[in-house]
């Protein structure tokens, strides 16, 4: 929450502004990395923040989980986290035959990364909606799980709340069948962005 | 699935939210029998081996209910809840709020969902009928109308099975493009066999179907056969196969002698002609029972352009929810507590079509099954649909401006709202669609509405056409097109001497003159008499 926070600020403050494809002024830092040492103390909070604002509504938290745990392609998506981490390009559950045992067999593995992004369908410069969340990243260390991911273009404002609650919530499942304590998240931001337009309300949340 | 066991299923779909007592399910699922038992036990003539007689029945009664209980319990639809006195078990559904539970057993399939806590921010006009869900049973599970792309069928029994198959997944209409094709390019006999038979599955199913017929596509060598095919459809009355000719004023001409032919046929049924006008609006229009549907004109011309080819049809709508604008401002005089309660049902949409999204591989398995691989570019068209009924079109003492301009401007706040969804989803990772059309409510629909107050429109000559009162009607409902971007219809009431040449003029005029892409010609009061021109309230 702090994390969410501070980070708002010091884009709002520290960020370049440049206008996007789809004409939007927007503000960036570039490779931004946030961790939350203590997940489970306020995962939600930032989520429940943004539905405080009555003039949108925020996706569902049971939505955005089953976004990034669910193994079937909803088709009114255009992708969808859980289908490429558990059945990548048809071809491989990254997390339960790949990932796991890994981390089962040897703990202190540098190898635990899986793949949201698939060059196959993702590296076409025609396709309109690609994914933002490029991999992501487990390190037991001191027994306890921990989570990194990466993020190409990442909107601090909307994006961030459930990129970080997806990463949970696959952290706590990968935690769950290693029988293995859950650490700290990670999220490193290539385009860490906010828009113009949230401005107003991004100075609410972090004047709050 | 055992008849015993659908019946425990659609009493707890009843009660979602409910617990029972293995006594209170027997009484509901076995009423006969448990009255019987209860009746001896209440006779004070009763012997000893009467009483013994019915302590065993009650007893079987109970273990074979026990039986499906325990059965449902281990498939995980049910769950026991606690045991009460003498050990009485317990049970309530085994979901969650929100949730809903798919059960699909020997060819029937059971729905039970459990609403969330909190409800829908509609509920509180629904329960004063200002509001409702068109189809709340399958609100979510089934969409309102979808378009199938007939060129795409190798025949009609294809076709046939898909329509079919599409019944179960839909609850308005099927909308069938390029209909044309399929009466030139098959056997006069075979194609209307395929029309009786489609139209006797329409009625068994409750759904409409909309024939589109592109003009532009018309043979000249085939016009006797497409004319045959209209006679046989023309004498079938069909309530739920609307034929709708899609037409430019050029091709009107170019094709007059058809056109009068088929305008005969019409005027001789009695039956309402609808024509649309491809120069105005190229997207299709379907007809549903509610209203009409039909698709964004931009996002039409870009899929006819990268996909249409490839495509065997679309979704066109999702979830509808109907208000009666009229019963509103009756409660309330407020603009903006109007177009608070208009994002409140745009927010319930926004939560049904979250609902719809995560299962819609379950609920349109007939849609994903029938578009593969294409299911995704299936559902790129998609609008949610608010229905406006008694929204003051032509009702003495209203301003019409007025009215056009708040459903204009509610209309602008929703498209933002619409838009901001989408960018939020998208950062979250969940690029979706979340669009919201409006259109009008036709009258005759089943919900407790306030009784409509609408001008018909009559027309008796063709000069009527360039009639001051009725330019001036057709300018209102020129603005109103504008509005329901989710379309809308006029309807003219055709009375009068009428001949086939004439309404071909009119149509011609109407075609040239008014912005108004779709209409029909209501023949239904044609008496012979010459009727001066009117516009009465109904």
């Amino acid at each position: 929450m702090d994390a969410w926070k501070s980070s708002l600020k010091y884009i709002l403050e520290s960020g370049k502004d440049f206008t996007d494809e789809n004409n939007r002024i927007c503000r960036e830092v570039l490779n931004l990395v946030i961790e939350v040492k203590n997940p489970k103390n306020d995962i939600t909070r930032a989520v429940e923040i943004l539905n405080s604002f009555k003039k949108w509504v925020y996706p569902p938290l049971d939505e955005i989980a089953d976004l990034i745990l669910s193994r079937k392609l909803s088709p009114t998506y255009s992708y969808s986290y859980g289908p490429r981490l558990f059945n990548f390009h048809n071809a491989i559950n990254q997390i339960d035959n790949f990932l796991i045992p890994l981390l089962k067999r040897n703990s202190f593995s540098r190898r635990g990364t899986v793949l949201i992004w698939n060059p196959i369908q993702d590296s076409n410069i025609y396709k309109r909606d690609v994914p933002g969340l490029i991999s992501i990243d487990f390190k037991i260390r001191k027994q306890k799980l921990n989570a990194t991911m990466v993020v190409r273009s990442n909107d601090l404002f909307f994006g961030w709340p459930a990129n970080l609650y997806q990463l949970f919530v696959l952290q706590d499942y990968i935690g769950k069948k290693l029988g293995c304590k859950t650490g700290s998240l990670t999220t490193f931001s290539n385009s860490a962005h906010i828009f113009k337009d949230q401005f107003e309300d991004i100075q609410q949340v972090t004047s709050d | 699935m055992n008849q015993t066991e659908y019946n425990l299923l659609l009493f707890f779909k009843k009660n979602p939210q409910k617990e029972f007592s293995t006594t209170d399910i027997l009484i509901n699922i076995f009423p006969d029998e448990y009255k019987n038992i209860e009746e001896i036990f209440k006779n004070q003539f009763a012997d000893k081996q009467m009483l013994n007689k019915a302590k065993r029945k009650k007893g079987q009664l109970h273990r074979k209910i026990l039986y499906y209980l325990n059965n449902l319990v281990e498939e995980d639809i049910l769950k026991i809840s606690k045991q009460g006195n003498k050990g009485e078990k317990y049970f309530v559904l085994s979901l969650e709020g929100g949730e809903e539970l798919i059960i699909n057993k020997s060819k029937r399939k059971i729905i039970i969902s459990k609403p969330s806590m909190p409800a829908m921010p509609i509920d509180g006009y629904e329960q004063k009928n200002i509001a409702a869900r068109f189809e709340s049973a399958t609100w979510i599970d089934r969409l309102n109308s979808i378009l199938l792309e007939t060129t795409k069928f190798r025949n009609l029994k294809e076709l046939y099975n898909a329509i079919n198959k599409c019944f179960s997944n839909i609850n308005d209409v099927i909308g069938l493009n390029d209909f044309e094709s399929v009466i030139q390019n098959n056997e006069l006999n075979e194609s209307l066999s395929f029309l009786r038979k489609i139209n006797s599955e329409c009625v068994d199913y409750g759904k409409k179907l909309s024939c589109i017929i592109d003009i532009t596509n018309l043979k000249k060598e085939k016009t006797n056969k497409v004319i045959e095919f209209i006679k046989e459809y023309c004498d079938m009355h069909s309530e739920n196969i609307t034929l709708i000719f899609d037409v430019r004023s050029k091709e009107l001409q170019e094709h007059s002698d058809f056109f009068e032919e088929v305008i005969d046929i019409f005027i001789n049924s009695k039956i309402r002609i609808y024509i649309k006008n491809q120069d105005l609006y190229c997207a299709p229009y379907i007809l549903g029972r509610i209203g009409p549907y039909c698709f964004d004109e931009n996002e039409w011309l870009i899929y006819k352009k990268e996909f249409q080819k490839k495509s065997y049809g679309l979704a066109c709508s999702q979830s509808t929810v109907v208000v009666d604008v009229n019963r509103f401002f009756r409660e309330s005089n407020d603009l903006k507590q109007f177009r608070l309660f208009i994002k409140n049902i745009v927010k319930s949409l926004l939560s049904a079509n979250s609902l719809q999204r995560r299962k819609s591989d379950e609920y349109f398995k007939n849609i994903v099954k029938l578009t593969f691989p294409y299911v995704k570019e299936f559902f790129t068209l998609s609008r949610n649909y608010i229905r406006f009924w008694n929204y003051g079109w032509k009702e003495p003492n209203l301003n019409q401006n007025y009215v056009i301009e708040l459903i204009k401007s509610t209309k602008e706040e929703i498209d933002n709202f619409c838009v901001s969804e989408e960018t939020i989803y998208k950062s979250c990772g969940m690029p979706t669609r979340f669009k919201v059309a409006f259109s009008c409510l036709f009258s005759g629909s089943k919900f407790k509405l306030s009784k409509g107050l609408f001008y018909k429109t009559e027309i008796r000559k063709l000069e009527d056409l360039y009639s001051k009162e009725i330019e001036e009607l057709l300018g209102v409902k020129e603005e109103i097109f504008q509005a329901f971007d989710g379309g809308d219809r006029s309807r003219f009431y055709r009375t009068g001497k009428i001949n086939s040449k004439d309404i071909c003029r009119e149509f011609n005029i109407i075609l040239k003159t008014y912005k108004i892409p779709f209409f029909c010609y209501d023949f239904a009061k044609i008496k012979g008499a010459d009727i001066k021109l009117t516009t009465f309230i109904r």
